[in-house]
């Protein structure tokens, strides 16, 4: 008996670090079965509206002849995350499902798919339509256009695809490991899921979320236009944890500032904010060295801690994602771009969505 | 015995598995949100007199200050040379290139004129970019995956502009060499024989210096060309770029498909980068169907040497869309293209 695990541990040992080499992160620009999009902005009154699209790239149009289901077809469930304001509670979640059918694309309008959400974020599950349970079906992509006609405004990003593992860690499906569509159901305990009806990102069910947030570049806040930037942040820990974010914030010197900031569920936040190291981002130095360059700086972000403040629950290196938008202001015009944040390694802290409560 | 002769098998394998991570098997797949050692941006913009602009930025996230000694230039582990190669996407893969050293934790941002049309350059209008990173010392391609980057395109006149990533490539000679010949700053040479490079000194994206690219690409959705009836002009330009350069003309392959998942086939081609108008690249005048959005599919069956009638199959291509309301100020956006699969053939940067 005692020869078993002596025998097996190097292979299980080796298959474990191989298991991850697999696919270590998410590639948020190839197909996944969780999809992300970083800002929902319907507040009608501010003039702004969001254009949310999904697409199914599963072409299959085969018929399954039990259900007389194409077998490329699968049902998304939206979850909207509204925005309640910084504060426990702060998270209230609405779910709306849709079929879609092989190379099928939905486009909504997200103040009318969902009038309860004026601010916040979206996450997008791919389930089967039959059992509603969670399928790996590394087939959507999607992206979202942000506008503001009142300033003449827009910027778009690409959704964030999160790839489930579930038939990569179980290429010999076992009995009930599949849909009658032929899908791995990501949460069953036969595919290694912990059947909580929730997506866990946890190397498992699907890929973990990333250890770090990369903004590649940022201009200086400019006496002549107005300008900034605003990071956007949501983390998937629910309603009551308050986030804490470590910045370290690099300038045209390569000086490095660190700071730290705090935030539950999502949040919009100018870097002036963070750090007034974005006004002055060349130091002592005037004029600014060498010539031909712009004044910009780079920054580095991770989780440090998450709270509950009431259960004074602690969440450490907690889970997180970001996207960027850039203003600059000048006479008679406007401009606004932005686009999803770098990142790099993998956060260890075994989180879900939607999210089950925490301590 | 055969207890022995399982443990011992099982054994070979936990450690056959161990090498087949240090040989890079398998590959991680191209990943554009992560650091790497070649960025790619897709387009850059540079004619003033026409009221266009490219501020073009790049970032090193290695934060190592420890000297190196010996080192020529001295300088610290940190260090990386960043080679620019600006090419000029109007068909005569012009190539202009210079460098700039970034010590640990440096960016530099600068405007596409400044490098181009202000060192006394009147081509290279527009077209794609490339930073690869070299060792200050030697020169030589290194396996440095501590870049980012990104690139702001504005349109002064139409007070429009937009963002997208550079695409981070990463080189494998970490992954893949046991113990590769480093430079004096500890970074593995890409592309020498010892590493398992060609030592041609180009950029092979062949799973074994760098990453391969994508195998197909796709449009996630894009808006009905509207006719402007409505008072408003949608606009959806596809930017497109190869390895191949000004010899060879690439036959595109579109799957679109609308609104009732109705699909739509249609071909077209170009020559080394294109920004076009989406529906005349694929020659669609009908686009009543597409409303709101539809989706396509790109992918390219094969190249044609329009010299020397040289086929190339599955050649490589990267891209992104940008969209804009026409005579709406400030309304354009884009993104880089969504993508999947690893393409069969490698793609070569030769940008001597």
């Amino acid at each position: 008996m005692t020869k078993h695990p002596k025998t097996w541990g190097p292979l299980v040992a080796a298959l474990a670090l191989l298991g991850p080499a697999l696919q270590a992160q998410p590639i948020y620009l190839e197909p996944g079965s969780v999809l992300i999009y970083p800002v929902v902005d319907s507040r009608r009154g501010a003039g702004t509206g969001t254009v949310i699209s999904v697409t199914n790239t599963n072409g299959n149009i085969s018929i399954e002849p039990n259900t007389q289901t194409p077998f490329g077809t699968t049902q998304v469930r939206f979850y909207y995350a509204t925005f309640a304001g910084q504060g426990p509670g702060g998270w209230q979640l609405t779910d709306i499902p849709e079929l879609l059918t092989p190379n099928d694309i939905l486009t909504v309008l997200a103040g009318d798919h969902n009038p309860q959400t004026e601010l916040g974020w979206l996450f997008i599950v791919a389930e089967d339509p039959e059992t509603e349970e969670l399928i790996d079906f590394d087939y959507l992509v999607g992206d979202e256009v942000v506008v503001d006609t009142s300033e003449n405004e827009s910027v778009s990003f690409p959704a964030m695809a999160f790839q489930s593992l579930s038939q990569e860690n179980n290429p010999v499906p076992g009995l009930n490991a599949r849909s009658s569509l032929g899908y791995w159901f990501a949460d069953r305990a036969v595919n290694g899921g912990n059947a909580n009806n929730a997506a866990d990102f946890n190397g498992l069910e699907y890929v973990r979320w990333p250890n770090e947030i990369l903004l590649s570049s940022f201009l200086e806040l400019s006496n002549l236009t107005t300008q900034g930037a605003d990071l956007i942040f949501l983390s998937p820990l629910g309603a009551d944890f308050r986030v804490g974010l470590r910045f370290l914030i690099y300038d045209n010197e390569e000086d490095q500032f660190s700071r730290t900031f705090t935030f539950f569920c999502w949040t919009q936040v100018p870097l002036q904010n963070i750090s007034s190291v974005v006004r002055n981002l060349h130091g002592g130095e005037d004029p600014r060295t060498p010539p031909e360059e712009l004044d910009s700086g780079w920054m580095r972000v991770s989780g440090d801690v998450a709270v509950n403040p009431i259960t004074r629950y602690l969440v450490q290196d907690p889970p997180f994602v970001g996207a960027v938008v850039q203003r600059v202001i000048a006479p008679g015009a406007n401009y606004e771009f932005g686009h999803l944040l770098h990142h790099s390694g993998r956060n260890s802290f075994n989180h879900n969505l939607p999210s089950t409560p925490l301590p | 015995m055969t207890i022995n002769i399982r443990k011992a098998t099982l054994v070979a394998l936990a450690f056959g598995a161990l090498a087949g991570l240090a040989s890079g098997q398998p590959v991680p797949r191209l990943n554009d949100h992560v650091p790497g050692s070649v960025l790619i941006y897709p387009i850059y913009i540079s004619d003033f007199t026409n009221g266009y602009a490219s501020v073009v930025s790049v970032s090193n996230t290695n934060g190592d200050r420890r000297f190196v000694l010996p080192g020529n230039p001295p300088g610290v582990r940190g260090d990386v040379l960043a080679h620019y190669f600006w090419i000029d996407g109007t068909g005569t893969w012009n190539v202009f290139d210079n460098q700039a050293l970034l010590t640990p934790n440096d960016t530099r941002s600068i405007l596409s004129y400044d490098a181009l049309n202000g060192t006394g350059n009147q081509d290279f209008e527009t077209g794609f970019l490339v930073i690869e990173a070299v060792d200050p010392e030697t020169q030589e391609s290194v396996d440095f995956d501590y870049l980012i980057g990104d690139i702001i395109l504005v349109d002064i006149a139409g007070t429009r502009t937009w963002n997208i990533e550079a695409t981070g490539i990463k080189a494998l000679t970490d992954e893949l060499v046991g113990n590769p010949v480093r430079s004096n700053r500890g970074h593995a040479f890409v592309d020498r024989v010892a590493n398992g490079g060609d030592g041609d000194g180009n950029l092979d994206f062949d799973n074994v210096e760098y990453q391969r690219w994508p195998d197909v690409l796709f449009l996630s959705s894009f808006f009905r060309q509207d006719d402007g009836a409505n008072g408003t002009n949608n606009d959806c330009d596809v930017i497109l770029l190869t390895d191949l350069g000004r010899d060879f003309r690439v036959n595109l392959q579109f799957l679109f498909y609308d609104r009732d998942e109705d699909e739509t086939s249609r071909t077209g081609d170009f020559v080394c980068w294109t920004r076009a108008d989406l529906f005349a690249l694929a020659n669609i005048t009908a686009t009543a169907s597409f409303d709101p959005a539809g989706w396509g599919r790109i992918n390219s069956p094969d190249a044609i040497n329009l010299i020397t009638g040289a086929v190339v199959a599955d050649p490589c291509l990267m891209g992104a869309m940008v969209q804009s309301i026409i005579g709406q100020a400030g309304l354009e956006f884009g993104h880089l293209m969504h993508h999947s699969g690893i393409n069969p053939t490698a793609a070569q940067f030769n940008l001597d």
